[in-house]
């Protein structure tokens, strides 16, 4: 604990202070705009951080995360257009809630829930990740490489509404790791001769085509479509304590949920919302009322999305594994901040760890003081013209993307995959899953081949592991559960008759 | 191109009026010099770069300013292409290691040290092979015996196709024993693969074991000339009876066929800034040992390089598994 404490004086001194408001009042910013997402806030800035202190970088990262997940809720409740992905399940009871003519006591709601989310998952993040660390240094390649078949397998089975779609995406992204000089065995492959692909396509500006120039592409499309708004009165933003302690199993239950499909690999914060929102709206009493305008509703997709955030933290310091596609994007920070993610980084980089930490809790605590407060006038920003924003955002995506090696063909590279993501987005393909895939398949590859050259009895060694073992298990019962589920609930049909 | 026509006239104009007694012809350098750096900002690699660009910015030694480009991918054979690619003028150059030889040998790229002109080397850092400090193998000469006893056994961690893959190589070579390669990637991937004994010795560089020896790694033999300081106790591979001195150097690479005058003043500048005794405690610091070896001793140790290299290569391919 004392390591928190000095992490916690450390953050509140004037600069990493600085930071993490800028961050946090940004992230909202974003957040709230429809349009605008923190994954396109978050991979902009990585290029301006290069020169940056890399703890400071960090900090100032992880606080755009936090807001951008906080401040889709404003357009959630006041446009009924969810600000960010994450903030979906807040337009059903948000927007409703608002349109009876309560949209203070559904700001405070969402905003008190986030906190709360944010905070729970917090605590978890600064209990777990020292002790997972610790087991995960026995991990070898085996373990690695099943720990991401598994996550793998989680994304296609979670996602089943659209478990093709969301598996089509996934392989894509695979697909477009492949090429380039190949780490397992130093040989060029799918290059075509095109030396400019030796170095394959680097994460950066894939990120930067999937989450940024798609989504300009799509604004500039849409550009002419203005959201309305509902007026806020003059009411107070806050919800009585009363009113909280009614909620406070949901809270905790939804931000449970959060944190623990935050830590499954892979997942995002929409996919917590969407699991806490249906359980909450399953165990209760009044489930007719979800979708109505239901205080409920609002506190179990807030709580569960910013636990989300505080979740998907602990995989990528414990073991550099991206708990959400935004970790992704942190996860390739650390590494151009030649910081090595993995268990070492709580004795190589531990400071540096700490510090992080104690950014999220405060980043929790500034986002709740800032949305409080200037709520009023984010609801009056979510309405800008986005005409203004786009050509802005448009050079800073070309600019961080020739930064990284000043190269053009990172430029091209930008593009290309922003035309692919406007058009996977179109047929509403996941853009999630071809992050995750991308990312996860040169770890999957590299595990995989270090695994065989490692083990004198192939495959087989797999055997002499047995958490490596657990976890090929766990990923094949996976992988069938939805089938078995799907027979059992066909015998079921069928046994009464 | 207007722009930069405008802006070159203005500054040579500029140069006359300040120098006053300006030759008829441009002296070189009359324009920045672009170094291009294979590695990302930060960084060992990246930092021999920033300390001369301080040294040259601070001294005006150059007479110019030194631009550093920096262009991972690809095991830097991004840049080194881009470097032989570029205009022989002098205003375009950079710098590599060993790994401008190795990645030929595994078919990477198609051209060596041979395709470029070599303007020295600016330092050196020293290899070295480490095991975990509670390692059953505490002294080379223990893990070479268990290599011997057990063929295919001890497992080197690697990354495939760079001088750390091919410096156990030639230990192998020389010891006529057999490692069990298994591809793990750069040296901050390495320690943690040793360190929780996934992996039983690693090349790792000087500056690496002095960061991390309080974190259970260990030196136990260093492919340098002579001992180093920080570690007595540790022999040199030939102490030990295997004839290998690699050292990863900072080898300048420029393209071939530039103008004798500017390799010149290139090679005295990198020369005379390697003198500078705030430059050496600079790279001192970095663990990089701050000595300049001129162009013809380079190439000779390059040409050592390829020739050891060569016959290796297949053993080296062998790990695609």
């Amino acid at each position: 604990m004392g390591d928190l404490a000095g992490a916690l004086l450390f953050v509140l001194h004037p600069w990493p202070f600085f930071y993490i408001l800028l961050g946090t009042s940004l992230g909202i910013f974003v957040g709230a705009v429809p349009g605008l997402t923190g994954g396109m806030l978050i991979t902009l800035t990585l290029p301006l951080t290069f020169y940056m202190d890399s703890t400071l970088a960090l900090i100032l990262l992880v606080a755009m995360y936090v807001g951008s997940v906080s401040g889709g809720l404003i357009s959630a409740t006041l446009l009924r257009m969810p600000g960010t992905p994450s903030s979906i399940m807040t337009t059903f009871d948000g927007y409703p809630m608002a349109q009876q003519g309560q949209p203070e006591r559904a700001l405070a709601l969402g905003i008190g829930s986030s906190l709360v989310g944010g905070l729970i998952a917090g605590a978890f993040l600064v209990l777990l990740s020292p002790p997972l660390s610790r087991w995960a240094m026995t991990f070898g390649p085996f373990e690695y490489f099943t720990m991401v078949l598994m996550a793998i397998v989680l994304i296609a089975s979670i996602s089943q509404g659209s478990m093709v779609k969301g598996l089509i995406a996934g392989f894509l992204g695979i697909a477009f790791a492949l090429p380039g000089l190949n780490e397992s065995d130093g040989q060029l492959r799918l290059t075509f001769g095109f030396h400019a692909l030796d170095g394959g396509f680097q994460l950066l500006p894939v990120l930067l085509g999937v989450f940024v120039m798609s989504q300009i592409i799509k604004d500039a499309y849409e550009i002419g479509k203005q959201p309305v708004s509902l007026e806020l009165g003059t009411g107070r933003v806050r919800v009585s304590l009363r009113e909280w302690r009614g909620h406070a199993v949901n809270i905790l239950r939804s931000s449970v949920i959060g944190t623990w499909i935050g830590i499954l690999p892979g997942v995002g914060a929409s996919i917590s919302a969407i699991v806490a929102y249906v359980t909450a709206k399953n165990v209760s009493d009044t489930p007719e009322k979800f979708g109505t305008g239901h205080a409920e509703g609002i506190v179990a997709s807030e709580s569960a999305n910013n636990a989300n955030v505080g979740g998907a933290l602990i995989p990528m310091i414990t073991m550099g594994i991206p708990g959400s596609p935004i970790d992704a994007i942190l996860l390739s920070a650390l590494i151009l901040h030649n910081i090595q993610p993995g268990p070492l980084l709580f004795i190589t980089n531990g400071d540096f760890v700490w510090a992080l930490m104690a950014a999220y809790l405060v980043a929790n605590v500034l986002m709740f003081l800032i949305m409080t407060a200037s709520v009023r006038w984010i609801a009056r920003a979510v309405l800008i013209d986005k005409a203004y924003m786009l050509p802005v955002i448009f050079v800073c995506c070309m600019i961080g993307a020739y930064a990284l090696s000043n190269r053009m063909y990172d430029v091209w590279v930008v593009v290309g995959f922003g035309v692919i993501g406007f058009f996977l987005d179109r047929a509403r393909v996941p853009l999630g899953p071809f992050v995750i895939g991308f990312v996860l398949a040169g770890i999957f590859e590299v595990e995989l081949r270090s695994s065989m050259q490692m083990s004198e009895a192939g495959f087989l060694g797999i055997f002499d592991r047995p958490i490596a073992t657990t976890f090929l298990v766990l990923s094949i019962l996976m992988l069938f559960w939805p089938f078995v589920q799907s027979w059992r609930r066909r015998t079921k049909k069928e046994s009464p008759s | 191109m207007l722009v930069s026509r405008i802006l070159k006239a203005s500054l040579a104009a500029a140069a006359i009026t300040f120098a006053g007694t300006a030759t008829p012809q441009a002296a070189y350098p009359e324009k920045p010099i672009k170094v291009i750096v294979p590695t990302q900002a930060g960084g060992g690699m990246d930092s021999v770069a920033r300390i001369l660009q301080r040294y040259f910015d601070e001294t005006g030694k150059l007479g110019t300013q030194m631009v550093v480009v920096n262009m991972p991918g690809a095991g830097g054979t991004i840049a080194t292409r881009e470097i032989m690619d570029s205009d022989p003028d002098g205003y375009t150059v950079g710098f590599w290691h060993e790994g401008i030889i190795t990645s030929k040998a595994m078919g990477v790229v198609d051209y060596d040290h041979t395709a470029f002109d070599l303007l020295g080397v600016t330092g050196y850092g020293i290899l070295g092979l480490g095991v975990a400090g509670d390692s059953p193998y505490q002294t080379f000469g223990e893990l070479i015996e268990a290599a011997r006893a057990k063929p295919n056994e001890v497992k080197v961690a690697t990354n495939v196709g760079l001088p750390v893959h091919f410096v156990p190589l030639m230990v192998e070579d020389a010891a006529g024993v057999e490692f069990r390669y298994v591809q793990t990637g750069g040296g901050a991937k390495r320690f943690p693969s040793v360190v929780a004994k996934h992996t039983d010795t690693a090349i790792f560089g000087a500056i690496e074991f002095i960061n991390w020896k309080d974190a259970n790694l260990k030196p136990i033999v260093f492919f340098s000339e002579k001992r180093l300081e920080q570690f007595p106790d540790v022999p040199t591979a030939k102490e030990e009876g295997i004839d290998v001195i690699a050292n990863a150097n900072r080898i300048w690479l420029a393209p071939k066929g530039m103008p004798e005058e500017a390799r010149a003043f290139l090679v005295n500048a990198l020369r005379e800034a390697m003198a500078d005794e705030t430059v050496q405690q600079q790279f001192s610091d970095l663990g990089v040992v701050p000595e300049f070896i001129e162009p013809e001793e380079i190439e000779k140790q390059l040409d050592w390089w390829a020739a050891t290299a060569e016959p290796l290569v297949a053993k080296a391919r062998q790990l695609q598994q």
